[in-house]
């Protein structure tokens, strides 16, 4: 039996996420121009954490969920050229959770996927490169470094 | 099979609003009431369907909770299963009737159970094979399995128990409390859920060996549920089910937490009795404790696959002990139709077994086995559906070293497998690297060329996949994510 569970599950996931959900975070299935809903690409928000360089900014990230889910992670995309040392230049985040084989585990929800990748936005890992810009930043330059990331922020204000 | 689009207004989900369980009992894969639970041997609770289709074809499974490695998918564990059944019968039912049309629609079952007194003891029943088929024809008309036996007394159980080959060893510790469980038989109604509680007694949670309420309750891969102090390991390191004498894989079980804080809060005196008794026992098990590394299990997988160790069989598992893939040879059944097939490991195949498949196959004892070679036809079949891209992925991700020089002995198949590079998400991968510089990756003096990535973050990542001890046995919290995020498999 290889019946997808990948929907049933994502419909308990946004049951629950409406249930209770993090401060400030989005997250929901992409509805067509038909009204109909895909449960398999979710579009949501992750708020940076106050008191970081990352307040204020209310960064889009896609998660494409395949047939497999959950026993594989979702795709994580932020907008491509989004500037984070984990995250490559096409926007894909690269954050061993979501990595099938190293810290991937289907006991995983959509809510401890957004609240860590939270948390990989203002700590980045520097062992784990996913694009040059802003790695070297990171690493040489932490004062143009942190400029980046302010004025990111600011080019992610909150929608409504 | 589907494309990827998907209307809710096609799959109603059924709404279970009205009646709630306990989030402790939401399996962590689906989010849906446990069904047909089965405990790993970590301690982990998957439903049935969710733990088998998440195991790989082609090598060790992780646990959907902590990611240790196992091979061997158990038995249902039908002590949860009836004590589900028995709090949520709603609810369950629905699970139910759900996963019965799936199951229908796959061609694919789950084991059927009869009631809670047979079922407890699913192996020791001579007449299972009947009772499996009548409850399976019975059921089909019906389209609902009710248990008319739902409500066992504890004599019942008792002489039932009693019945069954007592095992002469290791069960020392039958103590003054043995009485307790009598005493406190029903449930409080204060449990939180709506009275429903009051259906389940001790008695429908007791050891398998010492028959006292469940203390520090462990599963083992057969299904039956003991106390962590009633097990022992003997010397040679393969723990036994003393009641169905099946083999206990890959090292000592840990206690399922899930269980266990349910038997505390539903019976706090019992338990709190239970733990001040055990406590003189501890050291004596002390040494028992230590599970076996189960950190070889990739390594024969990957010398299978590659031709040096011992045969693999692909997508084959083993009807008896649930290894799956199995290792070593395949005896499969000549006379049984289901779909599923029906496959004995060699070890299962050379001692007796008496359970009825892991798929509520109709095997009879005269059936004919043959021994099987591996075949790359499940591989391929499997390969060409749409889960295809997984196995290769999977595949993909084993090192390319281990090949052998006697090709000879390697399917090509199985050659351009292991070499196979590129699917959708390894070509963006590409695609990313290639936008990272190589070479000029900034070198830090003071911290010394080795603390900077000299390899591209794919392959990082890759290679912590064989590392068996990254996760510790932790539950599902929530918090685990600050755990992994600071793990984030820095590489020296």
């Amino acid at each position: 039996m290889s019946g997808g569970i990948a929907r049933g599950r994502l419909a308990e996931e946004r049951k629950a996420w409406r249930k209770n959900h993090p401060h400030g975070f989005v997250a929901k299935p992409e509805t067509g121009p038909d009204g109909a809903i895909n449960l398999m690409i979710w579009q949501c928000i992750i708020p940076g954490k106050s008191s970081t360089d990352w307040e204020g900014g209310y960064f889009p990230l896609t998660l494409h969920f395949s047939e497999d889910y959950p026993s594989k992670p979702p795709k994580c995309k932020f907008p491509q050229g989004f500037f984070h040392p984990n995250v490559y230049p096409s926007g894909t985040v690269c954050l061993s959770i979501l990595n099938e084989d190293s810290g991937w585990r289907p006991a995983i929800t959509v809510k401890q996927i957004l609240v860590g990748i939270q948390d990989l936005l203002d700590q980045p890992n520097p062992a784990d490169p996913a694009q040059t810009d802003g790695y070297q930043l990171f690493i040489q330059e932490p004062a143009e470094y942190k400029r980046r990331v302010r004025q990111q922020a600011k080019q992610y204000p909150p929608v409504l | 099979m589907e494309d990827n689009k998907t209307l809710i207004k096609q799959q109603p989900q059924p709404e279970l609003e009205a009646d709630e369980f306990r989030e402790e009992f939401k399996c962590c894969v689906c989010l849906d009431l446990l069904y047909k639970p089965v405990v790993l041997g970590c301690g982990h609770i998957s439903c049935f369907w969710c733990v088998y289709n998440a195991m790989n074809a082609a090598r060790e499974s992780y646990c959907a909770v902590c990611r240790r490695p196992y091979n061997h998918f158990p038995s249902i564990c039908q002590l949860l299963h009836f004590l589900l059944q028995k709090l949520y019968p709603e609810a369950y039912k629905q699970r139910e009737k759900q996963v019965r049309e799936e199951e229908k629609e796959f061609g694919y079952f789950s084991p059927q159970f009869d009631n809670p007194i047979s079922g407890s003891h699913p192996t020791e029943e001579s007449n299972i094979l009947d009772n499996v088929q009548s409850k399976n024809s019975e059921s089909c008309s019906s389209g609902v399995g009710g248990s008319p036996s739902l409500v066992n007394s504890p004599e019942t159980m008792l002489d039932d128990e009693a019945n069954s080959k007592r095992p002469t060893t290791s069960l020392k510790n039958v103590e003054a409390i043995g009485n307790a469980a009598t005493k406190e038989d029903c449930l409080h109604d204060s449990g939180p859920e709506n009275g429903t509680h009051n259906k389940v007694s001790v008695s429908d949670l007791l050891c398998s060996a010492c028959k006292n309420l469940l203390f520090q309750p462990v599963v083992l891969n057969c299904g039956h549920v003991y106390c962590k102090s009633c097990i022992n390991i003997p010397v040679d390191g393969v723990s036994r089910c003393q009641i169905c004498q099946s083999m206990h894989p890959n090292g000592f079980p840990s206690v399922c937490l899930i269980l266990e804080h349910f038997l505390e809060e539903q019976y706090p005196e019992i338990y709190a009795q239970r733990r001040s008794s055990s406590i003189k026992q501890a050291d004596l098990h002390a040494h028992q404790r230590a599970g076996q590394p189960v950190s070889t299990l990739s390594e024969y997988y990957l010398s299978g696959l590659s031709g040096v160790g011992q045969k693999v069989h692909f997508a084959v598992g083993c009807d008896c002990c649930g290894m799956s893939p199995i290792i070593g040879e395949r005896y499969k059944c000549k006379d049984c139709l289901e779909k599923m097939g029906f496959d004995l490991c060699g070890a299962c195949y050379n001692a007796p077994f008496k359970i009825p498949g892991r798929f509520n196959q109709q095997h009879k004892p005269e059936h004919v086995l043959e021994l099987v070679p591996p075949q790359l036809r499940p591989v391929l079949t499997y390969l060409s559906d749409e889960d295809g891209a997984e196995f290769q992925e999977d595949l993909e991700n084993i090192p390319a070293a281990p090949i052998p020089q006697d090709l000879e002995l390697v399917p090509p198949e199985i050659i351009a497998m292991l070499s196979y590079q590129s699917d959708e998400d390894g070509t963006e991968f590409q695609e990313d690297l290639e936008n990272i510089p190589a070479a000029p990756i900034p070198q830090d003096p003071e911290n010394g060329p080795n603390n900077v990535p000299n390899v591209y973050p794919a392959f990082v990542m890759s290679v912590d996949n064989l590392d068996p001890d990254d996760d510790s046995d932790d539950g599902a919290s929530p918090d685990v994510i600050q755990e992994c995020e600071g793990t984030n498999q820095p590489r020296n």
